[in-house]
């Protein structure tokens, strides 16, 4: 201390040091958190009616986000699509491919990206004002595990609502597409449906599927971990929200490019 | 018997508990009082193996709380209360749901042995045709005696209070610890009440504790508080010292309070 | 419990809309047969395939009559399995090729009817074959005049 050799040169290295100290420490928290929830999961008992509460407020309340966004992204590749393909006079293969990206890439990644926002940063913000307010623990005060009651519902929710919203999507973007495509710009719609059903196949359905099936346990994850190390007071939980949505939005599309690059 | 060792605890650098001890006999309430911000609830926190101590130990009945097998330590939980600083009441659960959720979750009583357990403790701390509002639309004092029937209702032995009554006007105050008093003679807990109000939390406690500069500084009957030779003991309880200059009154060995220190000069 | 109620009908609502939804994307584009493959199957034997899959159209007279069910490698060349719908006879003097849907179209399978009276039974096999057009090759004879 009070040396200036110690603070101009030694404090500021020191704190250089902690950002990456701190980084692998949070890494190695998310990683306990994670095990912690799987050991729940698979302890019984399961919390039936709060995994209901919970696709419901995650599954059925993002419906409507789901089908207004999987419409406009499918119009939207409609019309590109067709002025693309319309350029190498190919316009027939329309349909496979607004299925294609909707399927294999859009799908996936749009409705991830959706969830997170509209029900990820809720259940952040729950479990941080949970914490807040010493509701966490009071639960282990209960003698009942918070992972069981709170984190495990999320997770299972998240793994059975994604891909159901992900399929969702997919159909109404593939509407979407054909309400341009087929309606506006001319594409027949044996062309269209016709194209789709020959270029598919169901190695693409199963690996947006998969694809999917992992957003949904990332968005769990790390909306869950958030919360439930929320900060203190208000600012805490908003902090937590804020970090919630970033990380697992970027998340999503890291772990995106892996899962294309194991996939095909 | 509840023993709290030699407890250390620091929060990023900052040293909160340096050295606490405290003993706790079956069926006494100790008072704990002391300045603001010097870790009362975090010192409670320990005891109810809600916060890991750095260094010390929390001993009851000869087991230290760190070293129990998890079965063991359920069972200790299933014994132990807390009355938490807000409540804690679960915001998306009535209180009559709220009251009911350990006895659900933890016992095999049917529902119209739970609701008979519910409605009678509910009574006792007069939230009587509360029973369906939610958290949210209760007063403060409401929801302390909501949550302290939640914590009763499983019958505790040990029971831990984080500032009853602090932020409730002086009639609410009275009615509060008259219930605890009268619970407490009820079952027979032994407990650990942190609060602000003194005097008025002497008339139902066994022993007063003075948590000051991270260490408890004293331990005796409220009689004897009045009779101390330690001055700053003394002075606390007179509160002839604000808080505040309270602290600056103190040689400061941490260099963690060089900070804190500013902050209040500025 | 009325709100229990609410929350079962909500949830059974999602789940049913996301599965119907799921269940028609791996009908339609895995083209799963839900009751099971109707029909029967045959086989032929090819040198080269060129670019066919499992799932791929066969058609008589450009009409889908069903798809290819499987391929294999059996003594360096490829035994291909066709799943046939059923009530369509395949006479024995039919002949099997592997014909590309425009110019870099996908492959698919063409049978084009015989006349013979024997039938070929399920599970049995079509003798004449006719490979893939190697269309590359084809325009690089073309292109560098060797024809």
């Amino acid at each position: 201390m009070g040396n200036p050799a110690d603070r101009w040169l030694l404090d500021p290295l020191r704190e250089l040091g902690r950002i990456p100290l701190s980084a692998v420490g949070g890494l190695g928290r998310m990683g306990i958190f994670l095990g912690r929830t799987l050991f729940y999961t698979f302890a019984p008992p399961l919390k039936f009616f709060r995994v209901l509460k919970q696709i419901q407020f995650i599954g059925f309340g993002s419906m409507l986000v789901i089908v207004l966004t999987g419409a406009f992204t499918g119009m939207v590749l409609g019309f590109q699509g067709f002025y693309t393909l319309s350029r190498v006079g190919s316009t027939a293969f329309l349909g496979s491919m607004v299925a294609l990206s909707l399927l294999r890439e859009l799908g996936p990644v749009m409705a991830a990206l959706m969830v997170t926002g509209r029900a990820g940063s809720a259940v952040t913000a729950e479990l941080g004002i949970m914490r807040i307010t010493e509701q966490i623990d009071e639960l282990e005060i209960l003698g009942l595990s918070p992972y069981r009651y709170l984190v495990v519902p999320n997770l299972l929710a998240a793994l059975i609502s994604v891909p159901l919203l992900t399929a969702i999507f997919d159909v109404v973007g593939i509407l979407g597409g054909y309400l341009i495509g087929g309606k506006l710009l001319g594409v027949t719609s044996g062309t269209y449906f016709g194209a789709m059903t020959d270029y598919m196949d169901m190695s693409d359905v199963l690996n947006g599927l998969y694809k999917s099936i992992c957003f949904g346990g990332l968005i769990a994850w790390v909306c869950c971990y958030k919360g439930f190390y929320a900060g203190y007071g208000a600012e805490g939980v908003s902090k937590a929200t804020t970090q919630a949505v970033v990380l697992s939005s970027v998340l999503i599309l890291i772990c995106d490019y892996f899962l294309t690059s194991v996939l095909f | 018997m509840i023993a709290i060792e030699n407890l250390h605890k620091s929060f990023d650098g900052v040293e909160v508990l340096k050295g606490a001890s405290l003993e706790v006999r079956d069926g006494e309430v100790v008072a704990l009082i002391g300045p603001s911000g010097e870790g009362k609830s975090v010192l409670l926190k320990h005891v109810a193996g809600l916060m890991r101590p750095d260094s010390g130990r929390i001993v009851f009945n000869g087991k230290d709380l760190w070293n129990l097998q998890r079965a063991d330590l359920v069972a200790l939980r299933n014994r132990f209360g807390f009355l938490f600083q807000n409540g804690a009441l679960f915001d998306s659960m009535t209180v009559y749901d709220n009251v009911a959720f350990p006895l659900r979750e933890k016992t095999r009583l049917n529902e119209k042995d739970v609701r008979e357990r519910v409605l009678s403790e509910l009574e006792q701390v007069g939230l009587t045709g509360a029973d369906d509002k939610y958290p949210a639309q209760l007063s403060g004092g409401m929801a302390k005696r909501a949550a302290l029937a939640r914590a009763l209702v499983r019958s505790p032995e040990i029971m831990l209070f984080d500032e009853p009554t602090t932020g409730l006007d002086p009639i609410i105050v009275h009615s509060i610890h008259a219930l605890i008093a009268d619970t407490h003679k009820r079952l027979g807990f032994s407990g650990i009440v942190v609060s602000h109000a003194i005097p008025a939390v002497f008339s139902f406690v066994q022993k007063v504790a003075v948590l000051y500069g991270g260490v408890i500084r004293f331990v005796g009957t409220p009689q004897e508080i009045f009779k101390t030779d330690d001055t700053i003991v003394r002075d606390f309880i007179r509160g002839s010292l604000p808080t505040d200059a309270f602290r600056f009154g103190e040689p400061v060995p941490a260099e963690a309070n060089v900070q804190e220190r500013q902050e209040g000069t500025v | 419990m009325k709100g229990r109620l609410n929350l079962e009908l909500t949830v059974g609502i999602f789940m049913v809309i996301g599965l119907l939804c799921l269940a028609y994307l791996s009908i339609k584009m895995g083209k799963i047969d839900v009751w099971g493959k109707p029909g029967y199957t045959v086989f032929a034997i090819f040198s080269d395939i060129g670019g066919l899959r499992t799932g791929s159209p066969v058609v008589v007279a450009g009409v889908d009559i069903g798809l290819v069910d499987s391929i294999r490698l059996e003594d360096y060349e490829a035994r291909v399995v066709l799943q046939i719908n059923p009530g369509l006879e395949i006479h024995e003097d039919a002949v099997v090729s592997v014909k590309t849907r425009g110019l870099i179209g996908e492959k698919f399978i063409q049978i084009s009817a015989g006349a013979a009276d024997e039938i070929i039974k399920p599970g049995g096999r079509i003798r004449q074959t006719e490979s893939a057009l190697d269309i590359e090759a084809l325009i690089s004879k073309y292109a560098f005049g060797n024809l």
